[in-house]
């Protein structure tokens, strides 16, 4: 049987968060999230014949925009939609929740739906961030995560870095709030103005400082480093055995279907994205695969140059017989301490992984020229045939 | 029909310059009744092209000298007007633009006055946008402009004043008929290497070219050479019967000089090729040009040019961007230095990475220009500064009207090169121009500046200073590096030393933070693109050891401000 990991992108929100750059509406109208629930089986039947051999979902990943504003009975109809194709056996099943949703009724039929992994979107403990980043107060965070620890033994916390005015000795005060429930998994993403963020309209964004981001990203990869914590990703931090299955599919080129406004397909070497828009999403009637996803063309050294951006976020790394790059390039990384081989393999360290864009440029930068083949190494032909037969 | 039509390339059209003579002939039918042919020919102006241009005044009986009335005299004037009276040439002054608000038509009369030792009345004013004084004008190039004498009988010799290439006809050069009669089919030399050929083409200009048989004394045209460069076809040549040719060619002829020397090189090293391909192109229509292959440790494989000056220099390196559309690296302009080492030997050296080592040298010569400058007298003060700056030696000074005044001065070539031009248009507020001719070697005390990077010296980063002023260069060019080039991945020491001794040094932080910290929801695409968009930006520098260097940093040294 050939695994498929499930991505469900949910696109209701409360309201807009402005860091935020997935897509999602600030809408929980009843009747768009009815349409949302159609087109979405419609979707999935269509991928289900697709794909065409038997397959099954090693993990599934209920994300957003904010899975927890859904009605209760939406989110049992999305499981009951996908059960029969989850595995029997230690599948991954996780949800994003916003804090401010967590309530016992939510946990238990989330428990009782299968969900085995819950990622809390509380950014931070201190007052003021929260504030500014328009998110909850802290003691709606901590209620919620006192709440999700005594259901969950498998539990994220996402943490946001570089808020304005933040400092590594205020950072420490939200880590120290969140050691109470020794999350087995942590995420720690930076504020990043007119990057992933986009542009802002309030100024807020604009004094971010990339600086102070690079201190208490450091600060927190030391922190949780000595707690014990495997940083096993850029952005990524679990007790060991812990780390996300999920997640790892992405990075390790694994396969996964991504249904839901927006999401994103890889399958047999190729990559899709759904149309990010809600209303051209339900709309499409019937259904078809065509009308809501593009296919995402790519060369030999595009192909290349994912595999080597993925594989260097994480802590396996690349293996250095993969790259196309003269020694002199590892050397140099290795001598200025942003990274070091792990059994032929380079791996950035946290220095490193504040670069990692310009590293992966170092090592990719002779590799566009010519065609060595490479990690991934598909021909144009193959994936068009693939391509023509279906998964 | 669109302005400045006869100015066909891009690069004119946008700077409003001519860089190539334009002929055309043109029909008129005087007051008197008669009808006329004028052959004009507008020629550039730039001091670059002195020499084609003194090869288009040598095709013409007369010039019709237009001054804007706004601008007034410039130096550019009165270099043109000077190679135009050499030529013996009847002069028409012109105050063109009389319709702009800011026209000061008495001050620019009272200047061509001073300037020609003519009346007020020989001064045509004319605004060629609302045709005023046009009628006159025309009436003056008849009156006033004696009609060619030649003898259509005598053997036949005429004046090469430029030539284009084109891919099917070979070489088309421009002709003025002196004696005798050019004909289709007949058989040809160019005097001064014995080139011969058939005239496969002959004709004559107006918009286009016009083919007709035969081109007879004082007529101006073309002749299609079919000959497959334009090295051969020199400006200011003369054209002759092959079977009977005539006695002496005509005099004026030179072999065009580079003055300004370059290196280009691909930013990808795979474009070494197609550069080269885009560099011969550009040769066959402009044989002024030149360039040899060389090689530098820091940027590889890539060529050593050769410009007539600045602007020829800017154009060809233009149009290779733009025509070829090719990411070039450009060193730091120079000068030719003949260097006399202790073994007696001389060197002439146009590239700073192969200037010898102080200890081999026993002196070194530069080339220096006569410059003239011309300006509002108010800023005299600062012009003259300028020019000590520079290392400038004062010749004269002449008033060429109440406020108005002309400097001459000898400098060095190579103080003109760098950021001369803009300076002075910055202390004269834009007003002050400029006009110089190369005069000849003379002694020069020069070194050898090199840049290190992370301790490695950048080869295409060397230049040569004045020894007095090295230390001042060091520091400036250190920190104008230091803003040039980007944090990066690793620490930049950017050091400025002569010799082994280290003169300056700066250095660029590595950077802190670039990375996209959020890559789930599986969309790798968005990544993906992020990296290629800044890979895109990447394409522009040049990796030297493990440095990043953007292509302007070869060109920093132009903006180091040495006035201080």
């Amino acid at each position: 049987m050939r695994p498929v990991s499930l991505y469900v992108h949910v696109p209701f929100c409360r309201r807009r968060c402005q860091y935020c750059t997935f897509y999602h509406v600030p809408t929980t109208d009843p009747r768009l999230e009815a349409a949302f629930l159609r087109a979405l089986a419609a979707e999935y039947e269509q991928a289900e014949d697709e794909i065409g051999e038997a397959f099954f979902f090693p993990t599934v990943f209920i994300g957003g925009g904010t899975p927890s504003v859904l009605d209760r009975r939406s989110i049992e109809e999305i499981i009951d939609l996908i059960a029969p194709r989850i595995a029997s056996d230690g599948a991954e099943l996780t949800i994003e929740v916003n804090p401010e949703d967590v309530n016992e009724v939510l946990l238990d039929m989330l428990v009782r739906s299968g969900f085995n992994r819950i990622s809390a979107g509380v950014q931070s403990m201190s007052g003021p961030a929260q504030k500014s980043l328009g998110r909850c107060e802290p003691d709606v965070n901590h209620r919620a995560l006192g709440q999700i620890k005594n259901r969950f033994a498998n539990f994220n916390v996402d943490l946001l870095l570089g808020v304005p005015g933040g400092t590594p000795r205020k950072l420490m005060k939200t880590l120290k709030r969140i050691e109470e429930f020794n999350p087995p998994h942590l995420s720690v993403y930076c504020l990043e103005p007119g990057g992933v963020l986009g542009p802002s309209s309030n100024g807020f964004f604009e004094s971010v400082d990339q600086e102070q981001s690079a201190d208490e990203y450091l600060f927190v990869c030391r922190e949780l480093e000595e707690r014990g914590y495997h940083h096993y990703e850029v952005s990524n931090f679990a007790r060991p055995g812990f780390e996300c299955r999920h997640n790892l599919v992405y990075w390790r080129g694994g396969e996964y279907l991504g249904i839901g406004p927006s999401a994103h397909t890889y399958l047999a070497g190729e990559r899709f994205s759904n149309i990010a828009s809600i209303e051209a999403y339900t709309r499409a009637q019937p259904m078809s695969l065509g009308a809501i996803r593009r296919h995402d063309h790519r060369d030999h050294s595009q192909r290349r140059l994912e595999t080597a951006m993925l594989a260097l976020r994480t802590s396996e790394g690349l293996a250095v017989e993969d790259l196309h790059v003269s020694g002199s390039v590892v050397d140099d990384l290795v001598g200025e301490r942003l990274a070091r081989i792990e059994q032929g393999r380079i791996v950035v360290n946290d220095r490193g992984y504040l670069v990692l864009d310009e590293i992966v440029q170092r090592l990719c930068r002779q590799t566009d020229t010519g065609d060595h083949g490479g990690a991934d190494s598909l021909t144009a032909k193959e994936s068009n045939d693939r391509l023509n037969k279906g998964f | 029909m669109r302005d400045q039509v006869l100015d066909t390339m891009d690069l004119e059209r946008e700077r409003g310059i001519t860089i190539k003579s334009h002929p055309i002939r043109m029909d008129y039918k005087g007051a008197d009744g008669r009808n006329y042919v004028f052959n004009l020919i507008d020629t550039p102006g730039h001091v670059d092209f002195t020499y084609e241009v003194s090869r288009s005044l040598a095709a013409c009986e007369g010039a019709v000298l237009v001054v804007d009335a706004a601008q007034g005299v410039q130096a550019q004037t009165i270099s043109n007007l000077y190679l135009a009276i050499e030529n013996g040439l009847e002069i028409i002054p012109v105050i063109n633009k009389i319709d702009l608000p800011v026209a000061r038509i008495d001050e620019v009369t009272e200047q061509l006055v001073g300037l020609l030792g003519i009346s007020e009345n020989d001064v045509l004013l004319v605004s060629a946008r609302d045709g005023t004084g046009i009628a006159e004008l025309m009436e003056a190039i008849v009156d006033r402009i004696p009609a060619p004498t030649g003898d259509p009988e005598a053997n036949l010799k005429a004046l090469v004043f430029d030539s284009h290439f084109n891919a099917y006809k070979g070489a088309v050069i421009y002709v003025r008929v002196v004696d005798g009669v050019l004909s289709t089919g007949g058989a040809v030399r160019l005097m001064s290497n014995d080139r011969v050929f058939d005239v496969m083409e002959t004709g004559y200009f107006r918009l286009n070219m016009i083919a007709s048989n035969a081109l007879g004394p004082g007529e101006v045209g073309y002749v299609n050479t079919g000959i497959k460069s334009l090295r051969e076809t020199k400006v200011g040549d003369t054209l002759t019967q092959r079977s009977s040719p005539c006695d002496t060619p005509l005099a004026g002829f030179k072999e065009i000089k580079s003055m300004v020397f370059s290196g280009l090189y691909p930013v990808e090293s795979d474009d070494y090729t197609n550069l080269r391909d885009a560099l011969e192109k550009l040769q066959l229509n402009d044989s002024a040009f030149t360039f040899e292959p060389e090689t530098s440790a820091a940027l590889g494989f890539g060529f050593r040019c050769g410009f007539l000056g600045l602007l020829h220099m800017e154009v060809i390196q233009e149009r290779l961007e733009r025509e070829y559309s090719m990411g070039l690296i450009t060193t730091m302009p120079n000068v030719e230095y003949r260097v006399i080492a202790k073994n007696g030997d001389v060197i002439v050296v146009d590239n700073p990475a192969k200037f010898p080592v102080a200890g081999d040298i026993d002196k070194v010569e530069e080339p220096y220009v006569r410059a003239e400058i011309i300006g509002p007298a108010e800023f005299l003060g600062a012009i003259m500064k300028l020019n000590q700056d520079k290392r400038g030696t004062f010749v004269e000074m002449v008033y060429i009207s109440v406020d108005r005044v002309r400097l001459t001065y000898e400098l060095p070539l190579a103080e003109i090169l760098v950021d001369y031009y803009d300076k002075l248009k910055s202390v004269s507020r834009g007003y002050a121009s400029l006009d110089y001719e190369f005069i000849g070697h003379r002694p020069g005390n020069v070194v050898r500046l090199n840049i290190a990077l992370n301790g490695d010296p950048v080869d295409a980063l060397s230049i040569i200073v004045h020894q007095d002023r090295a230390f001042h260069w060091g520091r400036e060019l250190t920190s104008k590096l230091k803003d040039v080039i980007p944090r990066q991945l690793y620490e930049v020491a950017i050091q400025a030393c002569l010799g082994s001794r280290v003169i300056a040094r700066s250095n660029v932080r590595p950077l802190r933070k670039n990375v996209t910290a959020k890559c789930y929801g599986g969309d790798i695409t968005r990544k993906r693109k992020l990296l290629e968009k800044q890979k895109e930006g990447k394409k522009r520098m040049k990796m030297v050891g493990k440095v990043e260097v953007p292509q302007e940093a070869f060109l920093a040294v132009l903006k180091v401000d040495r006035s201080n």
